[in-house]
């Protein structure tokens, strides 16, 4: 490995890398913190741009557009309650809180400095452990993957907020929501003869109109009212972490970023995915997880660094197998295969130098980004001082072209409207909206995984039930889950004979 | 009350006026102006999204029909319904031959015919386009890991054949190329899909990864997904592909066995494969498509198109007119007699 | 019934009503589709049961805030104005339907201001066309054919 440093370093130092490096972070901010434009959008949009680029530079520029946009999306997530990208639906329950109250320079000083830490440590995992890390997710099968999916929907119950049933409402909701569409089979359901939902309902469509759609809807009720013509907050605070908050904090960024790895490596399992886990690890490990959703910045950073951790993640099955490790890691391979580089061992022999490159690279894209996300800071947070009335229109046109910009397909934007008004309803009758999202990610993935599994099983006459105990890794997918879905509760039950104990019972509260 | 009437008229407004685009004809064209043509920038609609194999080639064809039709040529991915929005989008377009669309084979056959999506299709079939030339060729093989049990597709077909249940990954659901060439190869030696099973997969990366770690015995893929790995070492790191289901050796995998040499007497003649190519509506204008074909005809013998199609995995095997039309209904032919969707 | 606790009836009963309608669909579906479907819409009905009970169980006591109409007034206004955005999209095309839906909803949220309103339009506007336009050639909707006059800004 080090042999070919000196030759990556040479390529690194080019003008035209550095100038697809600075692209890439400054271009990514921007693609991520406008809500439709995902990561996976403006890679595959930018990959024709590459097309007269030298590899190294086209290749370094993807990456950063990746890592940069996962950063960029919580920048809307916290001012304007639209996650930018799927990767940041976590960081608007905490992120937006703070904003409110006038906290949004530091929220996004803490969302920048733990995306910066989980995305450079992402890159030294990359570096370092790319090809043992890789082997071992060779060892997951379909099963595996299914409970990796059972696993994430679990999480539903610790999202669910103060009712429980109607979080898990708006988690199965999400799973019916992702019937529609083909089935593992090929197959079509729910689509109702129309053409555009043969493809399902699309992710980011649905997301931009759950969260932003809704967002719009629900400002609209400041309609002619004195708060609208005065300024919203005042912007005060600073925007790094103080040093106290720093080494509070520091532990969960760097399990989060570790987690935020492992997650990056499994394929179909990216960013959206990971924000939500880190989420719930630092509820779990805190000593008020009731104060979660009020604006704290535990909420900020467990996401933000978690989500970012993926992209290196994701680049390391990539690299060295040729599997993508999330979904806009497959719209990368795009980018290298045009670039003739095939991935596998030959990356790593042949092509070191600009293989070496664009990790090395990627590491300064992590670095570079921060300081971008430091100058631009205290500017970004302008845009909670924009009136909300002038705010609203910007909102919604970007919500709207978002959706339609993703696929081009104006069946997008129907849904967009529709999940904006069911959004609406769901948040005005305590329905949490985050379930949904998430459902809607690990329903159709439980359903492929569980129809593989199924016919890999049929070589054993087992059904896919029978067929998981036969495989110890899935035995211990099956253990974690199992403690994932009590751990709640045994903690809710403490709480409860504390509360009895103290006499506090609040009597609006059902389960 | 007043602003609630305000947005009822306005939206009654609207609606007149989409009824009034809707009467406007759409122009067909004019044999005059079809001598002229092209004048204007092209469009061609990719039903798939940015990056992946059939945008590549969309994007390699719009690269060489820019030099020799003069004009800019730019591809536009329409996703969504299962690539039908797109094929919708090319349909509706005029017949003045400034869209165009890319097709592939034979997951458009596939997707008419599966009775599910009957609402969603709208009738459509391939009969529907004018079927300008097929461009890509990609010759659907099976391989298995290095270390298989299987040393040749006899060995597999022997297993199968003495009551061994064999699991081939593939990388698409029923009506992929992949799919289909299992249940052919299993209907040719008369077993069902309960013994010789395709995996069901969503796509090739999937299907590789189930063949590296063991859960199935091989995978159904086509030669693009292999020959970068093949052509460095002569068999690739870890594969070992048993037969090539083309009638013809692949420049791209010169090493491989080619099913008719094999002389495996059931599986002569099978042959499978994923093909791309260029379509437009039905009322493509002659004059048009006959300028098209010749711009194609000027890029198959081009040797840097050759070239840059051989760096990308493309195997190009150019068929016009009814050669093309032929090969089409040869897919559907197939589909119906195996009745997959039954 | 408390006034609170009907809200929660309607929503069981909503979820209820659809839980069934799609399983009706299922009949049809092949069989690995159907079981899937049918596991899913299982543990959606029984969500819909558990909050009808709970609902039925605690029906006097009060459950949350109560949600008026009068706070669905001007969201839902806000969302008919969006809908003719999006009609406006399709027939006359994605600039010209921002021109008018951008001022419209300024207005409509009681900004009254008309520099800032020009300015955040035009802005926007300029805005969407050279990232998306310009820059990463996107097409948007162009509207029906008698606005082809406008194609060129596509």
């Amino acid at each position: 490995m080090f042999e070919n440093m000196a030759g990556a370093l040479s390529e690194l130092f080019t003008w035209s890398s550095a100038l697809g490096l600075l692209i890439g972070v400054v271009g990514g901010m921007i693609i991520g913190a406008l809500p439709g434009l995902s990561a996976t959008m403006g890679i595959a949009l930018l990959i024709p741009v590459t097309y007269g680029m030298r590899p190294s530079a086209a290749i370094l520029m993807l990456a950063a557009i990746y890592t940069a946009a996962v950063y960029g999306g919580s920048i809307s997530a916290i001012l304007i309650h639209t996650p930018g990208t799927p990767s940041s639906a976590a960081t608007c329950l905490d992120g937006y809180p703070m904003a409110q109250k006038g906290e949004s320079l530091h929220a996004i000083g803490i969302s920048t400095t733990s995306s910066v830490i989980g995305g450079v440590i992402s890159a030294i995992a990359l570096l370092l452990i790319a090809p043992p890390l890789a082997r071992l997710s060779l060892n997951f099968g379909s099963t595996e993957y299914f409970l990796i999916a059972v696993f994430g929907l679990t999480l539903i119950a610790s999202l669910a907020g103060d009712n429980m049933v109607k979080g898990l409402i708006a988690g199965t909701f999400g799973l019916v929501v992702g019937l529609v569409g083909l089935a593992a089979d090929g197959s079509a359901r729910y689509t109702f003869g129309v053409t555009g939902l043969l493809g399902g309902i699309s992710l980011i469509p649905a997301m931009i109109g759950l969260f932003s759609v809704s967002q719009v809807m629900i400002q609209a009720d400041e309609r002619g009212k004195e708060a609208v013509k005065k300024e919203v907050v005042k912007i005060s605070g600073r925007f790094l972490p103080t040093g106290k908050e720093f080494v509070h904090l520091i532990p969960l960024i760097l399990e989060c970023s570790v987690v935020g790895v492992f997650i990056g490596i499994l394929p179909g399992a990216g960013g959206d995915i990971a924000s939500w886990v880190g989420l719930n690890i630092a509820k779990s490990q805190s000593k008020h997880p009731e104060l979660f959703g009020t604006g704290i910045v535990e909420g900020v950073a467990a996401p933000e660094s978690a989500n970012n951790a993926v992209t290196g993640g994701a680049l390391i099955p990539l690299l060295t197998l040729g599997i993508p490790g999330s979904s806009t890691a497959a719209v990368l391979m795009g980018g290298l295969t045009i670039h003739g580089l095939a991935p596998g061992f030959e990356l790593f022999s042949k092509y070191a130098d600009i293989t070496y490159c664009v990790i090395l690279g990627f590491l300064a894209a992590n670095i570079l980004m921060g300081l971008v996300g430091w100058a631009a800071g205290r500017y970004l947070t302008m845009v909670s001082k924009v009136p909300i009335p002038l705010l609203i229109p910007c909102i919604a046109v970007l919500s709207l072209l978002g959706s339609y910009a993703a696929s081009r397909n104006i069946t997008d934007v129907y849904v967009a409207v529709a999940f904006g008004l069911i959004g609406f309803f769901f948040r005005k009758y305590g329905i949490p909206t985050a379930p949904v999202v998430l459902a809607l990610i690990l329903g159709p993935m439980s359903d492929k995984y569980m129809y593989q599994g199924t016919r890999v099983a049929m070589k054993k006459d087992l059904s896919f039930w029978q067929y998981i105990p036969t495989r110890p890794l899935s035995i211990f997918f099956i253990i974690l889950i199992v403690l994932a879905l009590f751990a709640p509760l045994v903690s809710k039950a403490i709480s409860k004979s504390y509360e009895k104990k103290h006499g506090h019972i609040d009597a609006a509260e059902d389960i | 009350m007043k602003k609630l009437a305000a947005i009822i008229l306005s939206l009654a407004m609207i609606l007149s006026l989409a009824a009034c685009g809707g009467d406007t004809p759409a122009s067909s064209g004019a044999s005059g102006e079809a001598a002229a043509w092209p004048k204007g920038n092209i469009e061609i609609i990719v039903p798939f999204k940015a990056g992946g194999a059939m945008d590549l080639s969309a994007r390699l064809t719009a690269t060489y029909l820019k030099k020799y039709l003069g004009v800019e040529v730019s591809v536009n991915n329409v996703e969504g319904g299962a690539n039908w929005v797109g094929y919708h989008q090319i349909l509706s377009a005029k017949g003045d031959g400034y869209t165009l669309g890319f097709a592939n084979y034979p997951g458009q056959v596939g997707g008419y015919l599966d009775p599910s999506k009957k609402d969603n299709v709208k009738g459509v079939t391939y009969r529907d386009f004018t079927n300008i030339a097929n461009i890509v060729h990609d010759p659907g093989i099976i391989v298995v890991k290095e270390d298989s049990p299987y040393k040749t597709l006899n060995d597999l077909l022997d297993a199968v054949k003495a009551g061994t249940k064999v699991t081939i990954s593939t990388g698409g659901a029923k009506g992929s190329d992949d799919d289909t060439l299992v249940r052919l190869i299993g209907r040719a030696i008369g077993v069902t899909d309960k013994d010789l099973i395709p995996g069901g997969n969503e796509n090739d990366a999937e299907a590789k990864n189930l063949l590296l770690n063991g859960e199935v015995d091989a995978q159904a893929c086509n030669v693009s997904n292999y020959f970068k790995t093949y052509e460095s070492t002569g068999q690739t790191d870890s594969i070992r592909v048993l037969a090539v289901f083309d009638a013809n050796k692949q420049e791209l995998m010169p090493n491989a066995p080619i099913i008719d040499e094999l002389g495996i007497e059931e599986l002569k003649g099978l042959y499978s494969s994923s093909d791309r190519g260029l379509v437009a509506t039905g009322k493509l204008d002659a004059a048009v498509l006959a300028k098209i074909v010749e711009a194609l005809k000027k890029t198959e013998a081009d040797p840097d198109f050759q070239k840059d199609a051989k760096e990308q995995g493309m195997g190009i095997h150019m068929l016009f007119g009814d050669d093309f039309t032929k090969f089409i209904d040869g897919v559907e032919t197939s589909f119906k007699e195996l009745k997959i969707f039954e | 019934m408390h006034k609170t606790r009907i809200q929660d009836l309607v929503i069981s009963l909503c979820v209820i009503a659809l839980g069934v309608f799609m399983w009706v669909q299922t009949a049809d579906f092949t069989d690995e589709s159907k079981q899937f479907s049918r596991f899913v819409l299982l543990l959606f009905l029984l969500m819909g049961v558990i909050l009808l009970v709970i609902t039925l169980i605690n029906a006097k006591k009060p459950a949350g805030k109560e949600v008026t109409l009068k706070e669905f007034k001007n969201p839902m206004l806000m969302f008919v104005i969006i809908c003719v955005y999006v009609a406006m999209m399709i027939t006359i095309g994605f600039f010209p339907a921002t021109l008018i839906f951008m001022p419209v909803s300024m207005l409509f949220m009681g900004y009254r201001r008309p520099l800032p309103i020009i300015c955040t339009t035009i802005g926007m506007n300029l805005f969407v066309w050279v990232l998306f336009v310009y820059s990463l050639k996107v097409r948007l909707p162009e509207g029906a054919d008698f606005m082809s006059f406008l194609s060129f800004l596509y």
